[in-house]
């Protein structure tokens, strides 16, 4: 396997991993309550892979999605203060931040990556 | 006689943040690398590597890598060996504090995985200068 096809395999196999993280916190973020409220510890678990999606997808090269799990991260990190079961008027704009990250996610496969097509000519092995 | 940047031990908790820079060291820039998953780990395994350079994550759980970076500098082995934090957090008063803390540099994430082994040779030759002119 060429140096190329190595990193076009870890773009790919991250891009499934992000997706299966995405799943999970929108999983965590639907198991609200009759009357709409969220868990603390559904926001607890929710944030830690929303940050790692952000970290992830950055680093490997697809920046909307990153931006998107930015911006979902610091919204759930603000309901983090409150160590008790968030009402569902104040989970609006995270799940806002859901759909625009599932939006970004759905606009994105792994040739999108910055560094899908990267020159690596200059790397010797 | 100052080493060449060879062996670089890596500390990441995020296993996709940690594949992608072990292939970016490994890989595209040829470094022998020792990647740990924690600071304990690092702790039980970095003094048989003889790392050139150690690079940390900041934030992660358990020990995070301030501790682990001062935890190891207390092993008279790797007392000299410099460090670099990778964070996130990497706005100008942050740095300073990093730096202060015996960091010879940091790496802000998300990291550019093309650029990563220029950057840490960067790294090296920034802690041979202040070495020399010390």
């Amino acid at each position: 396997m060429s140096i190329e096809e190595e990193l076009r395999t870890l773009i790919e196999r991250n891009y499934v991993k992000l997706l299966d993280q995405l799943a999970t916190v929108t999983r965590l973020l639907d198991a609200r309550d009759q009357g709409g409220s969220l868990g603390h510890g559904s926001i607890i678990e929710a944030q830690g892979l929303t940050h790692q999606t952000k970290g992830a997808a950055g680093t490997i090269g697809f920046g909307a999605m990153g931006a998107a799990a930015a911006a979902l991260d610091e919204s759930l990190r603000r309901l983090l203060t409150r160590d008790r079961s968030i009402p569902a008027d104040q989970l609006k704009h995270p799940l806002a931040l859901l759909s625009a990250l599932q939006r970004a996610a759905g606009e994105t496969a792994p040739e999108h990556s910055t560094l899908y097509k990267a020159d690596l000519s200059q790397f010797a092995r | 006689m100052f080493a060449d940047l060879k062996r670089i031990t890596y500390v990441e908790d995020e296993p996709d943040i940690r594949s992608i820079a072990e292939f970016a060291l490994s890989h595209l820039g040829g470094f022998s690398l020792d990647v740990c998953a924690s600071g304990p780990e690092a702790l039980a395994r970095m003094p048989g590597f003889h790392p050139d350079l150690i690079i940390l994550d900041v934030m992660m759980p358990g020990m995070d890598g301030i501790e682990t970076y001062n935890r190891l500098r207390a092993i008279p082995d790797l007392a000299d060996t410099p460090g670099a934090f990778m964070t996130a957090k990497a706005m100008n008063h942050e740095m300073d504090r990093y730096r202060a803390l015996g960091a010879a540099d940091v790496i802000a994430k998300p990291f550019d995985p093309l650029s990563l082994s220029a950057r840490v040779q960067e790294i090296r030759h920034q802690v041979h200068g202040a070495r020399q002119a010390a």
